[in-house]
């Protein structure tokens, strides 16, 4: 799936998370917030409209504890399973 | 006249399906909603409503498939729905008595589909009426040579009520009732779909 990081210019408003939840998150149809991101996977910059994006393509995981969103290699299935 | 080439832009779509079997719960809800109205019955407007019926879990199966038919439907057309969700702003059933009907009207605060779902069937009911939305073509409009046949000279269209079928279209389309001329009374829901953005989640 492919993921596009923004910083979140209204954080710490009604709705867009703490002051410090500073990165978005977009997959295809959903947006989060969170206050770190690791990406381990290739990525690049992509303009859409007037924002900029680091985009990548990958898996993504949620640790809610630390409120930090991986984007990871997609593990493909191992088929002797 | 010669063969033109035709296109045709800025149509009116009404979609419908037949989907009985959520009549039987619908109709529980709805009868309990309408003996809830103990108002008398108004002899200009013989009609009675419910309050709102999409929170009631015995027809979360039919509101659920209205939001994700009304998605489907502003999907197809063309909007942009990826990031978008659609939600009841209202589903309320309404009981038609003897000579009541409904006046012609659009829905607008934020509703984006609207629709109905026909509980019974009575002889002599009501018929839906789709009425057209251009108001520069009702102000300059020439009579219909037949106005029996759809046409694009057609300014009103009327769909006859099916016990069972779900009817939707854009809320943007003035829709009312015929008069009702059964003795046995109109059972139907009408619904407003709004849509808002997907909630962000707050990791």
């Amino acid at each position: 799936m492919k993921f596009l990081i923004r910083f979140n210019k209204s954080r710490g408003m009604p709705g867009r998370g703490t002051v410090d939840h500073a990165w978005r998150v977009f997959d295809e149809s959903q947006e989060y917030l969170c206050k770190h991101v690791k990406i381990n996977v290739p990525s690049e910059s992509e303009r859409t409209g007037e924002d900029w994006n680091i985009t990548c393509k990958g898996v993504m995981t949620i640790d809610r504890s630390t409120s930090t969103i991986t984007i990871g290699e997609a593990v493909a299935p191992n088929p002797t399973e | 006249m010669d063969n033109l080439d035709t296109a045709v832009y800025f149509a009116t779509a009404v979609y419908s399906i037949s989907k009985p079997e959520f009549v039987d719960s619908a109709l529980t809800v709805f009868d309990e909603g309408i003996a809830k109205n103990t108002d008398p019955i108004n002899e200009l407007y013989p009609v009675k409503m419910t309050d709102n019926l999409f929170m009631d879990p015995r027809i979360k199966d039919l509101a659920g498939y209205i939001t994700s038919t009304a998605w489907n439907i502003l999907n197809s057309q063309g909007y942009k729905m990826d990031n978008k969700v659609t939600y009841f702003q209202s589903m309320w059933g309404q009981q038609h008595y003897k000579y009541s009907g409904m006046e012609d009207h659009a829905h607008g605060d934020g509703n984006q589909i609207v629709g109905f779902y026909f509980l019974n069937q009575p002889e002599k009911c009501s018929s839906i009426v789709i009425n057209d939305s251009r108001e520069a073509k009702h102000l300059t409009q020439l009579p219909e040579a037949d106005p029996n046949v759809v046409t694009y000279a057609t300014s009103k269209l009327l769909f006859p009520v099916k016990k069972g079928v779900l009817f939707f279209t854009n809320a943007w389309v003035p829709h009312s009732f015929t008069r009702h001329g059964g003795d046995e009374p109109l059972k139907f829901m009408h619904f407003n779909i709004g849509v808002q953005q997907q909630p962000v989640v707050i990791v």
